[in-house]
């Protein structure tokens, strides 16, 4: 009897998952067809983005001027018809600009009450916009909320709505004045991604596009539930014990300090990435393959978001920047290292 | 095959208003999940299109197929859905109507359907499950079933190269093997190398599925399916299905060329060591060969010296002279002794100079065995030749049995030896033996046991001669009563006279008055006379003896054989006190004649060196003493070398 109920059980969830899936790839295949309205290009930049969605972990935008960041992340908010804030970081932004403040109120009946004003914080998509111009008060403030999705202000604690998702930016030219995240606040964004200058084809499909109007056309086609259930649903994406070890020794080998480490990271970083961008790999790589129409890891999967996952996550020393090798260069080498001495 | 799509169509046979009334018996399919059994792939497909026409949801069709079976041809279903609800009967297999392309074989379709009924109504789902998944178990059974097929071949062939090297290096060392052990040894070597080779090769789940992934880029897809197979949720299902489904598609990988180099060459290299190893001679330790086979060396020097014995023995007077006085020889004959001391040595001489030239024209020498074969032939012609002529020996030999004439028997075996030295005899020796040399020798014998005999009576009483003398012929009768010698031989005549002699002198009464004449009757007619015969004839067939030993001892030397014992002749010769059997050539080794004092060479009369104490042997003892005691010579000189003589005589032998 129990076998024939656990026998229907697993056919009934089986038949569920299919379900579920089906509709997973579904939703991605219409986020990404309602921000190709908007954004042209940027292929992978927009699949890192969903996955870092689905994924759960907030984005560290880098590009400069020009090249989409704000509008693919409006055209996100339209297309996840989530509440969408955007928050420009100046120097002289206060943390209260961000989380909101306790303010005194004049009610009908002309008594005064103290009435908390929800900060622009309060969305479920934030776009913070060149957040490494804003002081480190107001920065700890904003990864406060990225990390525990909370807000505390008056001895109030404000839980944000989920799914809350930030993608931060940052010019990488004009960093005078500016106040760089410092590494341990870094290690909060599950990405960072570069968005590289579009090729002259695509400037030209730029240009046709917003000729006329520079009016978006994304629409809505996914709710936060959604969201949330395609989040839960790529957390039972299965992982294989070598492609689990292969993860954690790539993070392992970026440590130069370490004994049994890479010969790139002993020549070319400085320090590596914490136990969080182990996390970070497999939880993306999970959406990724998912995404990608498998249900498990592959070595495909990791070395992919190695580099969106590792780039902010280590730091390269005067011999790489002396052999003009790029953050992204030593991660190419660390994967050809680790898969030689690994797999 | 459109055009049979078209035939089928056409054929199909068709109910009231175009349904397939006979098939689903006008039941509604409007929205319902249809199952369709059909004998051809083709017609499946049609009856799938028509049933979605007719309004059906889903449509799942399967059919009969054609697949060869053990070589012959049966027919089994494809995967048969499970039907989630029944639309209606369909009927057996014998109602539906035939379809034109199968009217051909009709007994074989009816047959085989017939035989495919009774599954088919038991029970429809073991039928999908006949066929075989290209799933992960699949090629896993296929991997380890190629590992095992090329262990196999692995094994064999190291069992096929052990077997080689083994058989070289028996070979090369000689030895053998039972060819019944190889096969042993060859196939308990198979067995471990297909087993060795087999855990080898053999791939484990995890094993097997890092090597598809990686093999076949299907993205770490089995790993993860194999880890996750024992459990069970709605995703894990899902990536297994996926996952076989990626599996289904593989198109297997061909052996790359190494490999297949590996397995032509791999048994090509086994069997050329297995071909060397049989080819390989056998190596054979020749077991040594016998001493008397091998090659003896033939030399001129050999074929010289035998020609010299040849010429002496036949050119020897004194043999001529010692024969011609008993046998009438004609002018130029040559007497019988020589004639066949001489047919032996040519014999020889024949067979050595044939050898010889063999030898100097490439071809093979004798060998130690034909030589001695040959020698010894030819000595013992010579020793059989002159037994007659040496009675003496037998003669000497039985009275030596007997203790009251042993002393005669001792003295005639001395007069028979009288000439020998100790060593090999020279022919010059032979020839200075001739005459009076020899003839003092055996007289001083033959003397010296009459002598012993004649003096026995001097302590005894007048009354006892009788006695003696009758003793001494009764003994000497039954020495020599079962002789094998010829009754005419001189010497057992003159020894049979001599006991008759005595026989005779012992019917005197000997007194006090007659003693002297008794004496003299003992002295001159009874020993005196026997004395005067024996040692005639003694002489002679001492000379005789001496030929026939040196012509032994020469062809021993030259050729380097022994001389064959003689036992007859060669009986007790000697008066050695440990009664020593050899013959009278070594005794004066053995205490006959005393030991020299040393074994200095000196020059003998012949010119040839020799040891001083064989100059002083009896012979030469007594001629010396007896020139010495010639008239002429003062007393004084001759009592001196008497004296001395006699003191070297009985000097002890102090070195070697």
């Amino acid at each position: 009897m129990d076998k024939k109920e656990n026998a229907t059980n697993a056919k009934t969830n089986f038949a569920t998952e299919k379900e579920k899936v089906k509709r997973f790839s579904e939703i991605v295949t219409k986020i990404k067809a309602e921000i190709r309205k908007d954004v042209v290009g940027q292929e992978e930049v927009v699949d890192n983005v969903v996955i870092a969605i689905i994924a759960g972990g907030n984005v560290l935008l880098e590009g400069v001027p020009g090249v989409g960041k704000t509008r693919l992340v409006r055209s996100l908010g339209r297309t996840l018809s989530l509440p969408f804030a955007r928050i420009q970081f100046t120097p002289d932004l206060m943390p209260a600009d961000v989380t909101g403040s306790n303010v005194v109120e004049k009610t009908a009946d002309g008594k005064m009450k103290v009435v908390f004003q929800k900060g622009p914080i309060f969305a479920n998509l934030i776009l913070a916009d060149e957040i490494n111009r804003a002081t480190p008060k107001t920065q700890s403030a904003m990864l406060e909320v990225m990390q525990e999705h909370k807000v505390t202000v008056g001895g109030e604690t404000y839980k944000m709505e989920e799914p809350f998702f930030v993608l931060a930016t940052e010019n990488p030219i004009e960093q005078d004045g500016t106040y760089p995240l410092p590494e341990a606040q870094m290690d909060r964004f599950l990405f960072k991604i570069l968005m590289k200058f579009p090729q002259a084809q695509e400037i030209a499909d730029i240009v046709k596009m917003t000729q006329y109007t520079l009016d978006e056309h994304a629409e809505a086609v996914v709710s936060g539930a959604d969201i949330l259930e395609m989040r839960e649903l790529s957390k039972e994406v299965l992982v294989a014990e070598k492609v689990l070890n292969y993860a954690v020794n790539l993070i392992s080998f970026t440590h130069p300090e370490l004994e049994k480490t890479s010969s790139t990271a002993k020549k070319y970083l400085k320090y590596g990435a914490s136990p969080r961008g182990a996390q970070a790999l497999i939880t993306s790589a999970k959406a990724r393959a998912l995404m990608h129409g498998n249900y498990n890891v592959s070595y495909e999967d990791i070395d992919a978001l190695a580099y969106p996952v590792l780039r902010h996550r280590i730091k390269i020393n005067y011999n790489a920047i002396n052999e003009k090798l790029t953050v992204d260069d030593v991660i190419a080498l660390l994967i050809k290292e680790t898969k030689s001495l690994t797999k | 095959m459109k055009r049979k799509k078209k035939e089928l169509a056409e054929n199909l046979p068709v109910g009231k208003d175009g349904e397939y009334s006979h098939l689903l018996h006008g039941a509604d399919v409007k929205g319902c999940r249809v199952e369709v059994l059909a004998s051809e792939k083709e017609m499946a497909k049609i009856l799938q299109s028509r049933f979605a026409d007719a309004g059906a949801q889903e449509v799942e069709t399967s059919y009969l197929e054609e697949a060869p079976v053990g070589g012959k041809t049966s027919r089994r279903l494809t995967d048969r859905p499970k039907a989630t609800r029944s639309v209606g009967e369909i009927p057996s297999v014998e109602d539906m109507p035939v379809h034109p392309s199968q009217q051909d074989e009709p007994k074989e379709t009816a047959q085989a359907e017939t035989e495919e009924t009774p599954e088919r109504e038991e029970d429809s789902d073991k039928v999908g499950k006949k066929e075989k998944k290209r799933d992960f178990a699949y090629f896993k059974r296929m991997v380890n079933r190629r590992a095992a097929l090329v262990a196999l071949l692995f094994g064999v062939c190291c069992a096929l190269v052990a077997i080689g090297v083994t058989l070289i290096v028996l070979k090369s060392s000689a030895l053998i093997l039972r060819p019944d052990l190889y096969f042993l040894f060859g196939g308990a070597l198979a067995f471990v190398g297909w087993l060795v080779f087999f855990l080898c090769a053999r791939q484990g789940d995890k094993k097997l599925a890092v090597k598809m992934d990686k093999t076949y880029h299907l993205g770490e897809s089995v790993q993860t399916m194999v880890e996750n197979a024992k459990k069970e949720s709605g995703i894990i299902q899902l990536q297994r299905e996926s996952t076989n489904e990626k599996i289904s598609k593989i198109t297997w990988k061909k052996a790359t060329g190494v490999q297949i180099a590996a397995l032509v060459l791999a048994p090509v290299l086994a069997l050329g060591v297995l071909v060397t190893g049989l080819a390989v001679p056998q190596k054979v330790i020749a077991a040594p060969i016998p001493e008397e086979n091998l090659p003896s060396d033939i030399g001129k020097n050999q074929i010289n010296e035998l020609k010299k014995l040849i010429q002496n023995v036949g050119s020897d007077k004194e043999l001529f002279k010692l024969q011609a006085q008993t046998a009438a020889l004609e002018e130029g004959e040559i007497p019988p002794l020589t004639k066949k001391y001489l047919t032996s040595l040519n014999e020889l001489l024949d067979t050595a100079e044939g050898y010889y030239e063999r030898k100097e024209s490439g071809g093979e020498t004798w060998t130690n065995q034909q030589r001695k074969d040959a020698v010894t032939a030819a000595m013992t012609g010579v020793i059989t030749a002159t037994e007659p002529y040496v009675s003496y020996r037998k003669i000497s030999s039985a009275l030596k049995e007997n203790e009251s004439v042993a002393v005669l028997g001792t003295s005639l075996y001395g007069a028979g030896k009288a000439y020998t030295t100790g060593k090999s005899y020279t022919y010059a020796f032979v020839k200075a033996q001739a005459g009076e040399t020899l003839g003092t020798a055996v007289m001083a014998q033959v003397e010296k046991a009459c002598h012993t005999m004649t003096e026995s009576f001097a302590e005894l009483s007048y009354a006892q001669y009788g006695l003696q003398t009758l003793g001494y012929q009764n003994a000497i009768l039954q020495s020599i009563a079962s002789l094998a010698v010829d009754t005419e031989d001189a010497l057992l005549v003159a020894v049979d006279t001599l006991a008759d002699n005595f026989g005779i002198l012992s019917t005197m009464q000997v007194t006090e008055g007659n003693v002297a004449t008794f004496r003299e009757y003992l002295n001159h007619y009874v020993v005196g006379a026997f004395e005067a015969e024996a040692a005639e004839i003694l002489y002679e067939q001492s000379y005789y003896s001496l030929m026939e030993e040196y012509i032994c001892y020469t062809l021993s030397d030259v050729f380097d054989v022994e001389i064959p014992k003689n036992s007859e002749s060669d009986d007790d010769g000697n008066e050695g006190g440990d009664g020593n059997e050899e013959d009278g050539r070594d005794d004066f080794e053995h205490n006959k004649f005393p030991d020299w004092p040393s074994s200095d060479l000196i020059i003998d009369v012949n010119g040839e060196k020799v040891h001083y104490g064989e100059i002083l042997n009896e012979g030469n003892y007594a001629k010396i003493l007896a020139l010495s005691q010639m008239e002429g010579l003062p007393q004084e000189l001759k009592d001196y070398v008497e004296k001395y003589l006699n003191e070297i005589k009985s000097s002890e032998k102090t070195s070697d």
